[in-house]
């Protein structure tokens, strides 16, 4: 059979991802024949990147299934020999600085604007443009859950004793890219140690209340490739239209990992067997030394998400590994507590599940926001069913920070983005 | 109890559909006092409207011959009629208030007597959704100024209850009107009543139950007087062929679980009125792929946007496209895409250039579910 190179072109800035994009390879039917099931495969993303499968020669619709939710198609024939590469075009995006945003589907595209009043009749002007928005890394010297609690009661949470960490607005050393109500940061690993707790603060954004980010640095590639920068993108263009919605101003994190960024991009879209199919290949790049824990968490919410009933998983050891190895983590505590809730690889133990919730909430604010959904949704059951006696320490107090951390945590965001008002 | 269908089918498809637009206790109701802490909340005329379209579809188009229809409850708070026409009869519908519409969910959730059967939850009206929590407000919330979420539902703690019911198949629709604050429940440090409390261990066979929640802001969604929203309209309109697809066999097209969170999303741009804000992508939480409805034909109204690769030769080209019997073209150039709706099927689009050589390029694309951008490359 032929062999053919498939790709999906998509300027990320001069990086390449591993076959993280699922696409689907349909043979186009003539009236009559036979329905042949389409072939899975993932590509990868990038400049001149491709992957090589075997094709009978035919006609066929390429269709790549971005994890934006963007679908991008391609019919091409397949001839005996002397095949080109399929290359399907992945949609521009506005500018480069925002490609990794856009393949992760952050940063949705902007309406069209009134370009102004052309024939003087019935177009109103575009508004002003606003400048950047202000962000700033910062570090809190004090446990930040019983702070941001305290601090939304008497809402002072934007005043807490938030310690700067310098860091430049460009990994390069430039200024932050502005445009439209858009503001782009790319940070660099920064001076900290992993388990070193950073935040993206804007304090003073344009409209609602200030916004505190998880910032997951320092990352290192899935792939051991190097670092990969943080691509912070403060949105503020709902402010400026005068929208009164929950969240005038957002802000979106993207790791620029070459495997993670695709899988963590699928699981913020709701697409979990998009990412447990890249995650499921990966394990052994994840586990294997463990080399960035917070990429290993990602992958292990995609598979504990995604696990059905059956034999105890080779991976369910290293959710064990994560709580106990990463004592700062709480993610590594929330999927623990999940496994002993589900039974994956072990009896199901609701008191120990309940522990690890507590202890996450010790441990400070979850890197991911599906992180927070499954430590409140495993709470909120155990508090079902546990009687007082049966409740770890700190139980009812646990609830209460993550009843209130529920209502402020942007679920549309793949790390924790929470409102301080 | 309104019961429109009562069929002992097993395993079988059991349907609750609320649709809330009279508050007696908010703004312009008529009861009084109005409950002080209402947020802006006031009356609505398209949750119901879209209640009705959705309980009209389950009746008349629905198709899971696996799981066919066998009971379908509704429940409707509409200050302009009670009434449903089915079949060619008129049914008073019972009203959401929260007694019924909790002794309506509970009635709902014990019709599931096996692992087989697929539940399907509709709700349209007034919901606080802050963050990760859902809070549906039912037709008498507020009357009680004391303890106003009792009238309330919980809507996270009634998903999580809900894994105790024995359908391993659960869908949820939920198109709430987002405009309240988290005021409310801040103050009674209550978000609603479970219904169906949850346990704390998982079922022994995992649940598929995925939740589609309406993302558009409040006043947007419901900016359409006695119609259906943007919400409803999309779902209703993916089921004709976007939320399709034929993976499992090759030749039967069937709605998707999966593909119905690929098939939303443009559809609501295409709703949402020219100049609005474009919906975000609606997160749809539990997202898993499953059955819904087979569709009797080929997919239809699958939106397809039409331009030039070249976005400045859109300005002068004339477009067309033709599945080789029928065909259309677009006369005058203009800047914009041209939003199609097309069958599944084999096409070849055009673009012809006015000038300077009345150039003309086509492209042949095959078009299948849930959306094409089709660039013509001029």
């Amino acid at each position: 059979m032929p062999l053919v190179q498939v790709g999906l072109d998509k300027w990320l800035e001069g990086q390449t991802t591993g076959p993280t994009i699922v696409t689907r390879i349909r043979p186009v039917r003539k009236k009559g024949t036979k329905p042949v099931p389409p072939i899975t495969m993932m590509i990868p993303a990038g400049k001149g990147a491709t992957r090589s499968v075997d094709l009978r020669p035919g006609r066929y619709l390429f269709e790549a299934y971005l994890p934006s939710g963007e679908v991008t198609t391609l019919t091409a024939t397949v001839k005996a020999r002397g095949n080109a590469p399929i290359v399907l075009q992945a949609p521009d995006s506005p500018h480069e600085w925002l490609s990794w945003q856009h393949l992760a589907g952050q940063g949705r595209p902007s309406p069209p604007r009134a370009a102004g009043p052309a024939d003087g009749v019935g177009i109103a002007p575009a508004p002003p443009l606003a400048g950047p928005t202000d962000l700033e890394i910062v570090s809190l010297p004090v446990p930040i859950l019983p702070a941001l609690v305290e601090g939304w009661r008497s809402k002072t949470a934007a005043k807490l004793p938030w310690v700067p960490r310098p860091l430049p607005a460009r990994a390069n050393g430039g200024a932050a890219l502005v445009d439209d109500g858009l503001t782009s940061y790319l940070f660099g690993p920064g001076a900290w140690a992993l388990g070193d707790r950073a935040y993206a603060l804007v304090r003073r954004p344009p409209a609602g209340p200030p916004l505190l980010a998880v910032l997951p640095l320092p990352w290192s590639q899935a792939d051991m490739s190097g670092d990969a920068p943080a691509d912070v993108l403060v949105d503020a263009r709902a402010a400026l239209e005068g929208e009164t919605r929950e969240w005038p101003v957002t802000m979106s994190i993207v790791v620029r990992d070459n495997v993670m960024g695709p899988v963590i991009g699928y699981l913020t879209g709701g697409d979990l067997p998009a990412a447990a199919r890249i995650v499921e290949t990966a394990v052994d790049l994840l586990y294997g030394k463990v080399a960035n824990p917070l990429a290993a968490a990602a992958g292990a919410y995609v598979l504990v998400r995604a696990h059905a009933q059956g034999k105890r998983p080779q991976w369910e050891p290293w959710l064990r590994n994560l709580r106990q190895w990463f004592t700062w983590l709480p993610d590594g505590s929330i999927l623990d507590g999940w496994a002993s809730l589900r039974g994956i690889g072990r009896p199901q133990d609701v008191p120990a599940a309940a522990a690890s919730f507590v202890e996450a909430v010790t441990r400070g604010l979850p890197f991911y926001s599906v992180g927070v959904r499954m430590l409140f949704d495993g709470l909120s059951r155990a508090d079902g069913e546990l009687q007082a006696g049966q409740r770890p320490p700190g139980f009812d107090a646990a609830l209460a920070t993550v009843r209130m951390l529920a209502l402020r945590v942007h679920v549309g965001q793949p790390f924790t983005l929470i409102r301080l008002g | 109890m309104t019961l429109l269908r009562d069929k002992k089918t097993r395993p079988g498809t059991h349907a609750i559909v609320i649709g809330v637009g009279r508050y007696p206790w908010l703004k312009g109701g008529k009861k009084r006092p109005t409950f002080p802490e209402n947020d802006g909340m006031e009356q609505l005329t398209s949750p119901p409207a879209s209640a009705r379209a959705f309980a009209e579809w389950l009746l008349g188009t629905y198709d899971n011959p696996k799981r066919k229809l066998a009971t379908l409850e509704l429940l409707l708070s509409d200050s302009g009629s009670q009434d449903f026409k089915t079949g060619g009869r008129t049914v008073a519908v019972e009203p959401a208030t929260f007694g019924n519409v909790e002794a309506a969910i509970k009635r709902w959730a014990a019709r599931s007597k096996k692992p087989d059967d697929l539940l399907l939850f509709f709700f349209s009206g007034h919901g606080i959704c802050a963050g990760m929590q859902t809070t549906l407000l039912l037709e008498d919330f507020g009357s009680d100024g004391l303890a106003p979420l009792s009238d309330a539902i919980d809507f996270n703690k009634l998903f999580l209850g809900l894994d105790r019911i024995p359908a391993r198949q659960q869908c949820f629709f939920v198109d709430a009107c987002r405009v309240a604050t988290t005021t409310v429940l801040e103050t009674f440090n209550q978000y609603g009543q479970a219904v169906i409390d949850p346990k704390a261990a998982l079922s022994a066979v995992p649940r598929q139950a995925p939740v589609f929640q309406s993302t558009l802001p409040g006043q947007l969604a419901y900016g359409r007087a006695g119609k259906p929203s943007y919400f409803t309209e999309a779902l209703l309109r993916s089921f004709e062929g976007a939320a399709t697809d034929d993976d499992d066999d090759g030749m039967t097209w069937w709605v998707q679980t999966d593909a119905l969170q690929k098939a939303l999303p443009p559809l609501l741009r295409r709703l949402a009125a020219r100049g609005e804000q474009p919906p975000s992508q609606p997160p749809v939480s539990n997202l898993s792929r499953f059955p819904l409805h087979r569709l009797k034909g080929k997919p239809a109204r699958i939106p397809v946007d039409l331009s030039c690769a070249d976005a400045a030769r859109m300005a002068e080209a004339i477009l067309s496209w033709t599945d080789g019997k029928k065909g259309e073209k677009r006369s005058a150039p203009q800047p914009e895409p041209w939003a199609l709706e097309l069958s599944q099927g084999q096409y070849t689009f055009s673009a012809l250039l006015r000038s300077p050589s009345r150039r003309k390029k086509e492209l042949a694309q095959d078009i299948r579910p849930h959306y094409r951008n089709v660039r013509i490359p001029v």
